[in-house]
C-alpha cells in the first residue's frame, strides 16, 4: 500500500515505532551522519550515513563469549543502496543459522534519495526504488510518500497516497536514472581480464587501509579470533596479506596486485557467475572512503566503456 | 564513533576535510578496539616483598607511592627522581606531569618520548624559525607543487597525509622522495634519491649547493627576513655534487636535478625519523629549515616544513613543556624571565639546571644517580635503545611507578601501578601534527576503578601536600592558555565549536600557516653545519648498517596494536630486511634465522630477502619483544637534541644455532 506521511508527523511516527521496537536509526553529529540507537523520534535525521549499518549481522567487532539480548530492530533511514547490499549479501548469508535468527528481527525503512549522490551509482544495480522493503520513503512536497509492504510500518498518521503521488513513485527510478546515468555491466563479468595491467596500476597506489572492505555494504567477510576468555569476531578484509596467508606462510595471493584484483573480481565477476548477481549495490562508498581514489566505476567503464 | 549501550560498536571516518577528509587507515580501522580490551588494568596494584602484584586500594596506593617518593626525596634530593610523561596522553596530563616535577619535587628530570623521536625537530627548528613545529597545515598540502619526503616511510607510518601526496603525485605534482630503503613513494617519485644512511646533511647541503650555484635562490626573501647568511654560504661551499656524491652514494645528476625542483616550484618537505634519529639530528633538521629559507619555500601557502609526529600528541606534549630543558611554551629552563613566570604561577623556585634527558635518566639509573622514576603511559624497555641497560637500570631504582592502562614491558619492573583511563573514556585536548588542538570527550565508561591520568597526578602532588584542586580537565587547560602564549585563549567552549584549532591561537581563531608576516624568532637563521661521519659506520668489523623503524600494522612498541588480532596478523613477527645480493653472498635463505652482532648486543630474527633495502643495509622493526631491536641500537646522542641515533648501527651477521 502506498500512503502519505507529513513530515511535521515524522517525529511522532518514530516515536511510536519506539514504544514497540528498538530503532536504529540516522541521526547527525557535526556534519556527519552515523547510525545509532534512537532515542526519540527528533533525533532522526534524513541523511545517508558514512558507513552502512552492515554492522547490524556483522559486527565489525563482537566478542562471541558475550550475548546479546537480540530485540525486534528496525533500521531506519537506510539508503537503497545500503539495503540492496544487505539483500545481496543474503545470496550467501542465508545459510547461516546466526544471520537468519538476526534477519528475522529486522525491519527495514529506507529513504529514497531525492537526488543522486556524488559518488553512487546505485541506478547501475536497479536503484534507487527497490522492489522488496519493508517501508520505502520518498521525498514529496512537505512529506513522504511512504510505500509499506511490512505491517509494522502502518501507522494512522499517514493518510492515502494520492494518484499523482503514486505515479510519481512508480516512474521514480526511470527519472532518477536520467540525473544519474546507469553505468553499463553487460557481460562484465566475462570480459575482465586476470592478466590486465591494471591491477598493478592500482596496487601502486594503494595503501593497504582496508576502507573499501570495511565501507563497503556488501562485503561479508569476516575472521575469529579466540584469546584468553574471548572470541573476537570482526571484519576482515581481503585487502590484506593475511586473508589468504597459509600456516606455513604460503599464500595464494602474495601481492597487493592479486588481492585489488580479487576484491574486483568477485565484486563483478565471480558472484555473479555463482549467483547471478553482482556483488556491489553501486553505492560507491569504496571511492568515498579510498584515501587514494581507486574508483571501481573506472574498473566498470574499462571494460565497457 | 557509535557506541550501544557503552559498547563499541564501530569506528567511522569524519568526513572533515581540513584533515582525514573521510578515511582513515587500518590502525584507525581496527587499531582502537584496544580500549576494550580485557586485560585493561582495573585497580591500582602494589608489588608484595615477594614480587607479586596484589591488587590494593587507591589510597594505599597513593600512599605507598608518596612515602616511598618523599622518602628518596628528603634523602637523596630532587635531582635522584626522574619523571616521564608521555605523546600518548592529554596536553593537560602532560602539563601537570611537568608541574608535578618541577613544582612539588623541584627537579627539571622531566622528559617523554618526544625525546627520541622529535627532539631535534624542536631545537632544529626553534634556532632557525623559532617554532618547533610543522610550518603549514594538512589541508595546504594540496597547494604544493613538489613534496620533498626525506626520512619518511609516510604511506605506512602517516597514511592520510601519504595518500594526499599520492593523490597529488597522480595529479602531476612533483615527488623526490630520499630514503635509503625503496619505500612505496619512492615508486612513483619523479626522483628517488637512495643516500646511505647518516648521510642526509651532506645530501641537503649538496642541494643548497647546486641552488646557490646555479642562483636559484629567493634572493629578497633572504634580504629581508633571513639572517647569517654568508656564513651559510661558505660552509655549503664544500657540498658540491660531486663531493655530496661520494659521502652519500647518490650520482651529482640526481642531486642537481632535485635541487633545481625544489627551488623552482612551491615545495613542502616532509621528513620523520628518518632525519631526526641521528646524532646530527638537529643539523639535518635545520639544513632542511636552511633549503626552505634559501628558497622562500616557508610561511606562504603550498610551502613549508612538515616534521610528520607519530604520536597523537607528540606535539602537545612538547608544548607543555615535558622536556627536561623546557618550560610550556618552550621557555628555556635557564632563561630567567621564562622560568619567573612560572614561579609566580605556582608560587615555587623553579631549577635553572636542564634536567636529565630520556635516554641520560636510564644510564643515572644504571650508575645509581637517580633513585626513583615515575613513568606515565610509556613502555621504555621497548622503545628505548639498548634495552638490557634499560631492564638494568630499572631494577637498580629504589622505586618505580607506573601509570598506564595495560601491563607493559616495563611495568613489570614497577612498584606501584596505577590504572589509567584510555582517550575513550575522558576528557581533555590533544594537539596533532599540524598543530591543531582537538578536544576528545569521553563515549565509554573506565574499566573497574581506572582513573583519567590527570587525577592520578593530582592525588599524588596533593598527598605531597599541595591542594591542587581542579575539578576536571577544562580547569587545567584554563590555566595552561594563561601561561603558554601559543595557547592563549584556548578553552573547550571555542574548541568545542570549532572543532579544533592550530596554534597559536588568538581569541578563538587558529593559524593555518606559521611565519606568515615574521618569523616566531624575528628573522629566519641558516644554521648550516658540516656534515660528520656517523659514530658508527661501516667498517672491516661490522660491514653491515643496521637501521629501524616501523611496520604499517603496528604502533610503537605494540602495546595497543598487538592487542587487536587482525592488526597482528598481518605483522605478527620482527624480521630483518636484507638485499638479496648480500644475502646470496652470505648463502642465506629466506626466513632463515640470522643472528645479528652489533656493540651493544645481539638478537636471532628472521630474514626477510627484499631489494626495498641496498647492499650493506640491514632494516628492523622495532615493535617486538620478541627480538627487540632497540637490544642492539646504539644509544649515542646527538649532543644538542640528545636523541638516541637509532638509524644507524654497525652490525655484522652471525648464524643462530
Ligand atoms: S563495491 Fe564499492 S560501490 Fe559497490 S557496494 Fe561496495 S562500496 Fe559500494
Ligand atoms: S580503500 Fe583504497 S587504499 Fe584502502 S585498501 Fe581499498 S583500494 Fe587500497
Amino acid at each position: 500500500m502506498i500512503y502519505f506521511l507529513n513530515e511535521k508527523n515524522l517525529p511522532d511516527y518514530i516515536n511510536n515505532l519506539l514504544k514497540k521496537y528498538r530503532v536504529y536509526g540516522t541521526k547527525r553529529i557535526g556534519n556527519d551522519v552515523i547510525f545509532d540507537y534512537l532515542d526519540n523520534g527528533n533525533e532522526f535525521y534524513d541523511g545517508r550515513s558514512i558507513l552502512s549499518p552492515k554492522n547490524m549481522i556483522i559486527p565489525s567487532w563482537k566478542n562471541l563469549n558475550e550475548h546479546d539480548n537480540e530485540k525486534e530492530t528496525i533500521i531506519f533511514g537506510i539508503r537503497s543502496c545500503d539495503l540492496l547490499g544487505f539483500q545481496i549479501m543474503e545470496s550467501v548469508l542465508k545459510l547461516d543459522i546466526e544471520y537468519n535468527m538476526k534477519r528475522s528481527l529486522m525491519h527495514f525503512a529506507n529513504f529514497i534519495c531525492s537526488e543522486p549522490c556524488i559518488y553512487g551509482f546505485c541506478t547501475t544495480f536497479g536503484g534507487p526504488k527497490l522492489n522488496d522493503s519493508g517501508a520505502q520513503f520518498l521525498r514529496y512536497r512537505d512529506g513522504y510518500i511512504v510505500e509499506i509492504r511490512d505491517n509494522v510500518f502502518q501507522s494512522n498518521l499517514m493518510t492515502n497516497a494520492s494518484e499523482e503521488m503514486v505515479k510519481y513513485l512508480e516512474g521514480y527510478n526511470e527519472h532518477f536514472s536520467e540525473l544519474m546515468a546507469p553505468l553499463n555491466t553487460e557481460d562484465i563479468e566475462k570480459k575482465m581480464s586476470w592478466n590486465d595491467d591494471l591491477w598493478n596500476e592500482l596496487a601502486k597506489k594503494c595503501i593497504s587501509c582496508g576502507a573499501c572492505n570495511y565501507s563497503c555494504p556488501t562485503c561479508f567477510c569476516f575472521d575469529i579470533n579466540e584469546g584468553e576468555n574471548e572470541r573476537i569476531m570482526e571484519w576482515d578484509s581481503c585487502i590484506m596479506e593475511g586473508f589468504t596467508r597459509m600456516a606455513g606462510g604460503a599464500n595464494s595471493r602474495p601481492d597487493l596486485s592479486s588481492r585489488l584484483r580479487q576484491r574486483f573480481m568477485h565484486k563483478l565477476s565471480y558472484h555473479y557467475l555463482t549467483y547471478g548477481i553482482h556483488l556491489c549495490s553501486g553505492c560507491g562508498r569504496c571511492y568515498e572512503t579510498c584515501p587514494v581514489k581507486i574508483d571501481i566505476r573506472d574498473v566498470i567503464r574499462r571494460y565497457n566503456p | 564513533m557509535e557506541t550501544d549501550f557503552k559498547r563499541i560498536y564501530n569506528f567511522i571516518p569524519s568526513k572533515r576535510e581540513d584533515i582525514n577528509y573521510g578515511t582513515l587507515c587500518i590502525k584507525g580501522w581496527k587499531g582502537l578496539r584496544y580500549v576494550k580490551h580485557n586485560s585493561r588494568l582495573k585497580r591500582p596494584l602494589i608489588k608484595d616483598e615477594k614480587g607479586n602484584f596484589k591488587e590494593a586500594d587507591w589510597d594505599t596506593a597513593v600512599y605507598t607511592a608518596i612515602s616511598s617518593l618523599m622518602e628518596i626525596l628528603g634523602k637523596y634530593g630532587p635531582d635522584s627522581l626522574a619523571f616521564q610523561a608521555s605523546a600518548k596522553c592529554t596536553n593537560e596530563e602532560n602539563y601537570l606531569m611537568q608541574k608535578l616535577a618541577r613544582q612539588v619535587f623541584h627537579t627539571n628530570n622531566v622528559d617523554h618520548c618526544a625525546r627520541s623521536c622529535h627532539a631535534s625537530t624542536i631545537e632544529g627548528l626553534i634556532t632557525s624559525f623559532g617554532s618547533g613545529a610543522m610550518t603549514t597545515s594538512i589541508r595546504d598540502i594540496d597547494n604544493a607543487e613538489l613534496y620533498f619526503v626525506i626520512g619518511s616511510n609516510t604511506t605506512e607510518q602517516h597514511p592520510v597525509i601519504g595518500s594526499r601526496i599520492i593523490n597529488n603525485r597522480m595529479k602531476g605534482k612533483t615527488l623526490i622522495v630520499a630514503d635509503p630503503r625503496k619505500i612505496k613513494l619512492a615508486e612513483m617519485a619523479d626522483i628517488y634519491l637512495r643516500h646511505y644512511p647518516g648521510t642526509d646533511l651532506a645530501l641537503l647541503n649538496s642541494m643548497a649547493y647546486v641552488i646557490i650555484d646555479k642562483k636559484l635562490y629567493d634572493r629578497e626573501f633572504i634580504e629581508k627576513r633571513t639572517e647569517n647568511f654568508e656564513e651559510f654560504s661558505r660552509i655549503i661551499e664544500n657540498y658540491d655534487p660531486d663531493v655530496a656524491s661520494r659521502i652519500t652514494g647518490v650520482e651529482p645528476e640526481y642531486i642537481e636535478r632535485a635541487a633545481v625542483l625544489y627551488a623552482t616550484k612551491k615545495s613542502i618537505t616532509f621528513y620523520a625519523m628518518g632525519i631526526t634519529q641521528h646524532t646530527q639530528g638537529t643539523e639535518n633538521v635545520q639544513a632542511i629549515a636552511n633549503l626552505a629559507l634559501l628558497t622562500g619555500n616557508v610561511g606562504r601557502s603550498g610551502t613549508g616544513v612538515a616534521p610528520l609526529r607519530g604520536h597523537n600528541n607528540v606535539q602537545g606534549s612538547s608544548d607543555m613543556g615535558a622536556l627536561c630543558d623546557f618550560l610550556p611554551g618552550y621557555r628555556r629552563v635557564y632563561d630567567e624571565n621564562g622560568r619567573k613566570i612560572f614561579e609566580e604561577a605556582w608560587n615555587c623556585e623553579l631549577p635553572a639546571k636542564p634536567g636529565l634527558s630520556l635516554t641520560e635518566m636510564f644510564e643515572y639509573a644504571l650508575e645509581g644517580k637517580i633513585k626513583a622514576m615515575y613513568i606515565m603511559g610509556e613502555n621504555p624497555v621497548l622503545s628505548e635503545p639498548e634495552s638490557e641497560k634499560i631492564i638494568k637500570s630499572l631494577e637498580n631504582l629504589e622505586f618505580l611507578a607506573v601509570q598506564d592502562i595495560f601491563m607493559t614491558e616495563t611495568a613489570e619492573y614497577a612498584d606501584v601501578i596505577f590504572p589509567s583511563q584510555s582517550f575513550a573514556e575522558k576528557l581533555g585536548t590533544f594537539t596533532n601534527t599540524e598543530r591543531r588542538i582537538q578536544l576528545i570527550k569521553p563515549f565509554l565508561n573506565p574499566p573497574g576503578e581506572a582513573k583519567s591520568d590527570w587525577e592520578i597526578i593530582q592525588m599524588i602532588a596533593n598527598s605531597a601536600g599541595y591542594s591542587w584542586n581542579y575539578n576536571d580537565a577544562s580547569q587545567i587547560m584554563d590555566e595552561i592558555s594563561r601561561l603558554v602564549p601559543q595557547y592563549s585563549s584556548v578553552n573547550y567552549k571555542c574548541l568545542e565549536m570549532t572543532g579544533g584549532l592550530q596554534w597559536p591561537v588568538r581569541e578563538c581563531h587558529g593559524t593555518e600557516i606559521l611565519h606568515a608576516e615574521r618569523f616566531t624568532r624575528g628573522s629566519g637563521r641558516f644554521n648550516p653545519s658540516e656534515w660528520k661521519k656517523p659514530i658508527e659506520f661501516w667498517d672491516q668489523e661490522y660491514p653491515f648498517i643496521l637501521t629501524t623503524g616501523r611496520v604499517y600494522y603496528q604502533f610503537h612498541t605494540g602495546v595497543m596494536t598487538r592487542k587487536v588480532y587482525l592488526l597482528e596478523r598481518e605483522a605478527p613477527e620482527p624480521y630483518v630486511e636484507i638485499n638479496p645480493e648480500d644475502a646470496k653472498n652470505m648463502g642465506i635463505k629466506n626466513n632463515e634465522n640470522i643472528r645479528i652482532e652489533t656493540r651493544h648486543g645481539e638478537l636471532c630474527v628472521k630474514a626477510r630477502i627484499t631489494d626495498m633495502v641496498p647492499r650493506g643495509i640491514l632494516f628492523m622493526p622495532f615493535h617486538y619483544i620478541e627480538s627487540p631491536a632497540n637490544a642492539v641500537t646504539n644509544s649515542n646522542l646527538d649532543p644538542r637534541a640528545k636523541i638516541p641515533e637509532l638509524k644507524v648501527t654497525g652490525a655484522r651477521i652471525g648464524r643462530c644455532q
